[in-house]
This record gives structure tokens, C-alpha cells and sequence, in this order.
């Protein structure tokens, strides 16, 4: 077998992909179509009034920064790529098992250093220069 | 390899979709027809609901996001054979997949998110034997496996398969979002909201049936056929349990998602993984 061949995902994977795709943009026509009909039709929501004893004194704030929240993206997308692969389902070819290991362990590696990094700064939105 | 139609996924996602955000209020109706068949569910009436929709509200990304989410899981169960957004051949792991995104937008944060992840291990833990009962993360696979009748539906395959069916339900009911709080003249734009906590239970009682209860096929052969009306009764039928069980203070209180759940799945798991290899079942 010619490994340098390209290999494209097969027609099946696609097709299915592309329907998932198409189901998520008719959700999403839907929940726009009913934000288009929240701005049209209804009145803007009456805020609550200031309360100053009530309102605390510190701004509270995420405990859960946003960089955590992209790495937590970023390791999920990581954990799909090789169970895709080992199911053999979505991308069914033989020879496409072992580069995924590889370039799941490339893409695996800096997110890991980036979480440790941001869990040994303690949970704090890690920013450059810090 | 089973193939979808882009064009029929964009009708159904949007119909589902549609069906979902309709779905409180038709509860709503049903709580202010029949306020005894609701009695202690964690359901709102008209009076509550109308104002919560009436007007406009911030925006809300995560909810948006969390809700889309239940959305396409929904479009993705099917109600027949062909009857559903998209045909995956991997749709339980599309399913799982869908079910982390949810939980990363839904709005909860600390104890909350903790039960709501314990709760997504637990329903996972319970679909896993069925994956290792079909071989196959096909959802049309799993209803495929139970044709013939009551005697070949997972919940009756094995002891503790039932078992986990039992575990299944518990925590579906455990997991049954309380109304939205805080109606009054400054809330407002909770439609996405509101639907999402009422869609939630129905999304898992037909994701129940799907996986426990025969999908489409009726419970016994003769009665096979009109597909949608047999998913639709099973589903509504499940949904009656999970109510029932939601009544039950002590058995839905959230505190189980954290560990006592989990456990006790992991160990339906192990349980059903060894019986499979005990009895040859194993596919």
C-alpha cells in the first residue's frame, strides 16, 4: 500500500458529518428565528432596581477563567479525535489510526503544559508577561 | 455505512427545535387542565411561564449554547427508522459528545456543575453495557438489537441490565431541573431557559426508550408499525415514571449525583461486562 497516498475521508463520513451540520443549522434557524421574534414583537426587559445595601462589595467574579474553559474545549476535542479513531466508525481507514496517535499526542502535549501552567498559577486567568 | 440527507437534517433540526421550545407550554396547559396529573412536578403553570417570556432579556450565550446542544440531541434520537435529523454510525458518542458541550454552557457553576458532571457519568455508565451488548454505537443498531418483542429489549436481557435501567431512571429523575426562579417584571427572555429545564427530562425519557425500552418496536411483534406513535407512548410512559419518582424527595435529592450514583453504574458496568463474558453473550 502506497502510504504516501492522500487519504480522503470517506463519502459516508462526509455525508453524515454534512447532515449533522445541516441539523444544527436548523436548530439554530430556529432558536434564531425566535431571538428575531423576542426583538420585535416583546418590550426589553425592566432591569431590577439598585439596591445598595444588597449589592455585595466585592465583584464577584468566574471562578472558572476563560483560558480554563478553552483548554477544557481543547482536551475535549483532543479526547474525541483518537476515540473516533479507535471506534472506527467516523473514519473508517486502516492506516489513519497511528497518525492520529501521533498528532493527537503533538496537539495533547502543549494543552497539558498550558493547564498544568495554569494550575499551578492557582486557578488565575493566566495572561502573557505574568 | 448508513448515510443522512442534509436537506431532511435541517427540517427535522428545526422542527425538534421547534417541538422543544413549544414543549413548557404544553406542559404548562397540561399543569392548569389536570393539576392532579402534575401535582409536586417541577412544572410551571401558564402564570408563571407568560411572565417569564414576555419580555426581552439579556443574552445569554451559554444558555444559548447549552440549549442548542439538547436540541440536536433531541433531533438525533430516533422516532422511527430514518426518522431523525442525522444518522450517525457513531451517534451514542455524537450523543456523549453533545452532552459535555451542554454542560459546558449550561449556567451552573461549583456544587451545582459538580452533580450535573456526575449525573452526565452516571447516564453514560448505564449506555455503556448496551454498546458492549450491540458492538455498535449505531442508535438504529441499539433499537435494531431489540426487535421481536418485550423478551429482547435491553431492560429485560440481563439482570443487570435492568439494574441499570433502574439507575438510569433514578438519576434522569434526580437530574430534572427545578422551574426557573425569579418571575417578576425584571426577568425576562427565559423562553430558551424554561425550555431547556422542561426538555431536559423528555430529551432522556425517549433517549431511555431508545436505549431500554425497544425504540420503535412495539412490545409485541403483531403490533409493529406506526413507529413515531409507539416511540411517542413509550417516551410519554417513561416520563410518567420519571414524575413519579421526581415526587420522592429522598430518592431525588441532587446530593446522590455526586458519588452514591456513579458507583453504583460503575458497578452495573463491571456487573454486566462480567455476566456478558459468563454467559457467552458478549457479541
Amino acid at each position: 500500500m502506497d502510504i504516501t497516498a492522500a487519504e480522503t475521508m470517506p463519502a459516508g463520513a462526509a455525508v453524515q458529518l454534512t447532515t449533522l451540520a445541516a441539523a444544527l443549522g436548523g436548530v439554530l434557524l430556529a432558536a434564531g428565528l425566535l431571538l428575531l421574534w423576542q426583538r420585535l414583537r416583546l418590550p426589553p426587559a425592566v432591569q431590577p432596581p439598585e439596591d445598595p445595601i444588597s449589592t455585595p462589595p466585592v465583584e464577584t467574579t468566574s471562578d472558572q477563567p476563560a483560558l480554563a474553559r478553552l483548554l477544557a474545549g481543547a482536551v475535549i476535542a483532543c479526547l474525541m479525535l483518537p476515540t473516533a479513531a479507535v471506534v472506527r466508525q467516523l473514519w473508517p481507514l486502516p492506516d489513519l489510526g497511528p497518525r492520529l496517535l501521533v498528532g493527537w499526542f503533538l496537539a495533547l502535549i502543549p494543552v497539558v503544559l498550558a493547564w498544568t501552567a495554569l494550575a499551578i498559577a492557582g486557578g488565575k486567568p493566566w495572561r502573557p508577561g505574568q | 455505512v448508513s448515510e443522512g440527507l442534509p436537506g431532511r437534517g435541517l427540517v427535522w433540526g428545526a422542527v425538534t427545535a421547534s417541538l422543544l421550545l413549544a414543549w413548557p407550554w404544553l406542559l404548562a396547559w397540561l399543569h392548569d387542565r389536570r393539576p392532579g396529573w402534575l401535582a409536586g412536578a417541577p412544572i410551571q403553570p401558564l402564570s408563571e411561564l407568560v411572565p417569564l417570556v414576555q419580555a426581552r432579556g439579556p443574552w445569554r450565550p451559554r444558555l444559548l449554547l447549552a440549549w442548542s446542544a439538547l436540541a440536536l440531541a433531541a433531533g438525533m434520537l430516533p422516532l422511527g427508522r430514518g426518522w431523525m435529523a442525522a444518522d450517525l454510525d457513531a451517534g451514542l458518542l455524537w450523543l456523549v459528545v453533545l452532552a459535555v458541550v451542554g454542560l459546558i454552557g449550561l449556567p451552573v457553576t461549583g456544587p451545582a456543575a459538580t452533580m450535573a458532571a456526575g449525573g452526565l457519568l452516571t447516564l453514560t455508565l448505564c449506555l455503556a453495557p448496551l454498546v458492549l451488548r450491540t458492538g455498535s454505537l449505531h442508535l438504529g443498531d441499539l433499537a435494531i438489537a431489540q426487535i421481536g418483542g418485550v423478551g429482547n429489549w435491553f431492560v429485560l436481557r440481563d439482570p443487570f441490565l435492568l439494574l441499570g435501567a433502574a439507575v438510569y431512571l433514578w438519576t434522569a429523575a434526580t437530574l430534572w431541573p427545578p422551574p426557573a426562579a425569579g418571575s417578576g417584571p425584571h426577568r425576562g427572555g427565559c423562553w430558551f431557559e424554561v425550555s431547556l429545564r422542561a426538555g431536559l427530562p423528555l430529551v432522556l425519557a425517549h433517549l431511555f426508550t431508545v436505549a431500554y425500552l425497544g425504540s420503535w418496536w412495539a412490545f409485541v411483534p403483531l403490533l409493529d408499525g406506526l413507529a413515531w406513535l409507539q416511540s411517542g407512548l413509550k417516551t410519554l410512559a417513561v416520563l410518567a415514571i420519571l414524575l413519579w419518582l421526581r415526587r420522592r424527595r429522598s430518592w431525588s435529592d441532587p446530593a446522590h449525583l455526586v458519588w452514591r450514583q456513579p458507583v453504583v453504574a460503575l458497578l452495573v458496568c463491571l456487573g454486566a461486562a462480567i455476566w456478558m463474558a459468563a454467559t457467552g453473550a458478549a457479541s
